[in-house]
C-alpha cells in the first residue's frame, strides 16, 4: 500500500505582478517503508514539495492521497490532525522550541494528540532513550549541541509513531561525523518500517536512501532510481 | 489543554522578560487610572444598604410660598428637607413600619475624664426608629424606645469613635456624660458603622465620618440644654422671636430630612397620606403651591441629591479612553512579538496544532500579560487613591474614604481581561493566519 500518492500536483506562488510556478504536475507514489531522497539545486522546489507533502502548504491543482485518504480538501483542523497523527517533521535548523526543555519539546505533538499523561510520559521517555539522550530530559535546547538537538527533533518526530517522516536537510547544519550519526539514526527508523522522505543537497546523504528523486524547476525528472541495497549500509559502516 | 496553553504562555512571556515587563507596565498604567476612578465612582454611587434600600423612602412636601424661590434642588422638585411641624404631622401616620427625622446640632461635651478638655461636638438628632430602621449595629446596649422621644429623655448613643474618644473604648453603657447643661446617660455604643455614602444625611454629611453622638430628636426643643441646630436650612417668613416654641410650631424653615421604612407595596398609600396632609395644610392657609410631594426610594434620593459628583462619570469615561489608547499601543507591541516568534508557531502548527489552538495560545499570553498588568494596576490605583485621600479637605470626607478593596481588584481584573482580549485579539489572529510553511521559513 502506498504511503502517499500524488497526481499532477501543481503549486504556484503569486504576487501582484508575478506568478512563480514552484511545482509542475508532480506525480509520484511512495510505498510503505521506503527511504526516499529528494535532491535538486536551490530554488528547484524541493522544500515546496516537502511542505505540500506534509500539509504545511496547499497546492493549486492535482490530487494527493496520504495513507490511503484524499487530503486535497481537508479543513485546517483536519489537516492539523493528519500532520499530528501521520507525519513527523525533522528540520535543518532543528526547530526545537527554545523555551521548552527536551521532555517538553517531545511532549508537544503528544499533547495535541490528546494522549493521557501516563501514555505521553511512556512515549517521551522511550523516544528520547532511542536517540540516546535519556540523561538530558530537562536540558533546554540551548544547552545541547547541534547533533543532540537534531536527535531531540528526531525523538519528537518519532514519539507519535507516524507513518511518514519528512526530513528537510536534516544534516545541513551538522559536521560530517554528527551527520553520519543522524543518518544512521534515520536508517534505524526506516528499518523499523517508517517511510522517510528526505530533502538534501548532499549527494553523500542522498546515497543513504534506497530511492532518489530529483526535482528541477518544479518538475520531477528522475523517479525510482534504484540504488544498490547495500549502499547505505556500507556508508553507515564507514561512519 | 487550557492549562497546557497557559504554561506555554507563561514560558513564552518569561522568554522575553524585557518586552513582557514593558507590556505589563503599559497595561498596569492603563488599568490603574480607570480602576482608581471607578473605585471613586463606586464609593459615591454604591448602594449603602442593599438588603433594604427598596424599603427606605425619603419624604418631601411642597411647603414653599409662591412669592420666592428656593435653591439647590432639581427643577420642579419640592424643598429638599421639611419643617419641624410638617415632620410631626407626618409622624401621625401608622403606615410606615419605622420613621425618623434626621438633622444635626452642636453641643458642648464635658468628658468624664478630666484629662480631656470640653469640646463642641456635633450630635445627630434622630428618632428611636433610626437604629432598627437603618440596621445600625451595637457593641453595647441599644438605642432608646419611642417613649424616650416623647419624654425627651436625657440619653445618648455613642459611635464607636465617640466611645473611644470619651471612654477609651470600654463598655460605657450606664455611664454619665455631661452635654451642655445636663447630665446624660449612655445607653448604647455602636459597633463599627460607617455607611458610605452616609445616606440618611446626604445633605449635610454624605462622605464624612458618622457623628460621635446620637440624641433624641426632640431634645432640640429644650431651650436650656444648649443644643444649637446646625446644617443646611432654607426658609421664608418670620416668627415671633420671643416665643421659644415658635420656630418649631409655626416657622417655615425647612431643615429636617425625613425618612420612613415601609413595604414598597404601600408606597402609593403612604403618598396619598402625604397628599392628604398637604391638603389639610392648604385648608390652614399653608402650602400655596400645587401638590408636589415626594416619597422617594433611597437610591433615587441619592441620585436626586447628586451624591455622585457629575464630573466623576466623565472622568471614568476619559480614563477608559486612556486605557483604549494603551491597548492600541499594546496591540502593536504584541503584534511585533508574535510575528517575530512566528517560527515557533510554525513548529506548533507542523506538530499538529490547528489554527484555533495557536490563536488561543497567543490570546492566553495576552491575557496573562493583562492579568499581571491588572494586579500591578491595582497597586498603582491603591497608591493613587491614598494620595487622593490625603489631598481631600479634612472634615469634608473621611481620611480613609477612598481605597483599593476587593471591588477595585475585581474592576482591575475585569478591565485587564477585557484589555488583554482587545489588545491581543488582532495580533493572535494575525499570528494564526500565517501559513505554517511561511512561519517555518523564518525559524
Amino acid at each position: 500500500m502506498p504511503t502517499l500518492k500524488m497526481t499532477d500536483v501543481t503549486k504556484s506562488y503569486r504576487t501582484e505582478l508575478v506568478e512563480t510556478r514552484a511545482l509542475h504536475g508532480i506525480s509520484l507514489t511512495i510505498d510503505d517503508g521506503e527511504f526516499v531522497a529528494v535532491s535538486g539545486p536551490s530554488g528547484s522546489g524541493k522544500t515546496t514539495f516537502l511542505n505540500v507533502t506534509g500539509l504545511l502548504d496547499g497546492f493549486d491543482a492535482g490530487s494527493y492521497e496520504l495513507d490511503g485518504a484524499d487530503v486535497s480538501k481537508l479543513s485546517d483542523r483536519e489537516q492539523a490532525r493528519v500532520r499530528n497523527e501521520k507525519v513527523g517533521f525533522i528540520f535543518q535548523s532543528f526547530n526545537l522550541i527554545p523555551d521548552l526543555d527536551v521532555f517538553d519539546n517531545v511532549d508537544v505533538p503528544l499533547r495535541y494528540r490528546g494522549f493521557t499523561a501516563g501514555e505521553r510520559r511512556r512515549r517521551i521517555e522511550q523516544a528520547i532513550a532511542s536517540v540516546g539522550l535519556g540523561a538530558r530530559l530537562r536540558h533546554l535546547p540551548s544547552q545541547l549541541s547541534g547533533g543532540q538537538q537534531q536527535r531531540v527533533a528526531i525523538a519528537r518526530a518519532l514519539a507519535g509513531e507516524p507513518r511518514l517522516i519528512l526530513a528537510d536537510e536534516p544534516t545541513g547544519n551538522l559536521d560530517s561525523a554528527t551527520a553520519n550519526e543522524i543518518m544512521n539514526l534515520l536508517h534505524e527508523v526506516n528499518d523499523a518500517g517508517t517511510t522517510i522522505i528526505m530533502v538534501t543537497h548532499d549527494p553523500g546523504c542522498a546515497a543513504h536512501a534506497a530511492r532518489q528523486i530529483h526535482i528541477l524547476d518544479g518538475r520531477l525528472i528522475d523517479v525510482r532510481e534504484e540504488m544498490p541495497s547495500l549502499a547505505p549500509r556500507q556508508s553507515r559502516s564507514l561512519s | 489543554m487550557f492549562f497546557y496553553y497557559l504554561r506555554l504562555a507563561w514560558k513564552s512571556a518569561l522568554a522575553t522578560p524585557a518586552l513582557t515587563a514593558l507590556t505589563v507596565a503599559a497595561m498596569a498604567l492603563g488599568i490603574a487610572v480607570p480602576t482608581a476612578l471607578i473605585s471613586i465612582y463606586h464609593v459615591f454611587a454604591q448602594n449603602p444598604i442593599p438588603e433594604k434600600s427598596d424599603r427606605l423612602f425619603n419624604v418631601r412636601v411642597e411647603s414653599w410660598e409662591t412669592g420666592s424661590e428656593f435653591f439647590n434642588v432639581l427643577p420642579g422638585d419640592p424643598p429638599k428637607h421639611m419643617t419641624y411641624r410638617d415632620m410631626r404631622g407626618l409622624m401621625r401616620s401608622d403606615i410606615p413600619e419605622h420613621r425618623t427625622g434626621v438633622s444635626a446640632a452642636t453641643i458642648f461635651v464635658f468628658p468624664e475624664d478630666k484629662a480631656l478638655r470640653p469640646f463642641r461636638g456635633v450630635a445627630q438628632l434622630v428618632h428611636a426608629d433610626f437604629f432598627p430602621m437603618f440596621d445600625v449595629p451595637f457593641s453595647y446596649g441599644s438605642g432608646w424606645a419611642r417613649a424616650a422621644d416623647d419624654s425627651r429623655e436625657r440619653v445618648v448613643v455613642l459611635s464607636e469613635e465617640g466611645n473611644q474618644h470619651l471612654f477609651g473604648g470600654e463598655n460605657s453603657v450606664g455611664r454619665r456624660l455631661r452635654l451642655g447643661e445636663q447630665e446624660f446617660t449612655v445607653i448604647g455604643v455602636l459597633d463599627h458603622y460607617e455607611p458610605t455614602p452616609q445616606y440618611y444625611d446626604v445633605i449635610n454629611n454624605a462622605m464624612g465620618k458618622p457623628r460621635e453622638m446620637f440624641l433624641p430628636f426632640d431634645l432640640i426643643r429644650d431651650q436650656g440644654l444648649g443644643l444649637v441646630r446646625t446644617g443646611d436650612a432654607d426658609g421664608f417668613g418670620s416668627v415671633d422671636q420671643n416665643d421659644p416654641n415658635a420656630f418649631f410650631d409655626s416657622s417655615e424653615v425647612t431643615w429636617i430630612q425625613y425618612w420612613v421604612e415601609l413595604d414598597p407595596a404601600q408606597r402609593a398609600d403612604y403618598a396619598r397620606f402625604v397628599d392628604d396632609y398637604a391638603q389639610e395644610q392648604k385648608k390652614l392657609g399653608r402650602f400655596p403651591r400645587p401638590l408636589n410631594n415626594r416619597v422617594t426610594p433611597l437610591m433615587e434620593w441619592m441620585e436626586v441629591r447628586g451624591v455622585v459628583p457629575p464630573a466623576t462619570l466623565g472622568l471614568v469615561l476619559i480614563s477608559l479612553l486612556f486605557l483604549a489608547v494603551c491597548c492600541f499601543n499594546l496591540t502593536a507591541l504584541l503584534l511585533s512579538k508574535f510575528l517575530a516568534k512566528s517560527g515557533v508557531l510554525g513548529v506548533h502548527r507542523a506538530l499538529g496544532a490547528p489554527r484555533s489552538s495557536v490563536f488561543l495560545q497567543r490570546l492566553l499570553e495576552c491575557e496573562l500579560v493583562g492579568v499581571a498588568g491588572g494586579l500591578a494596576g491595582t497597586m498603582l490605583a491603591a497608591g493613587a487613591l491614598a494620595l487622593i485621600n490625603r489631598w481631600m479637605p479634612a472634615g469634608f470626607v473621611r481620611a480613609d474614604l477612598f481605597g483599593a478593596d476587593g471591588y477595585s481588584l475585581a474592576v482591575a481584573l475585569g478591565l485587564a481581561i477585557v484589555a488583554g482580549l482587545v489588545s491581543g485579539f488582532y495580533p493572535a489572529w494575525r499570528a494564526c493566519r500565517i501559513p505554517p510553511a511561511l512561519q517555518l521559513k523564518v525559524q
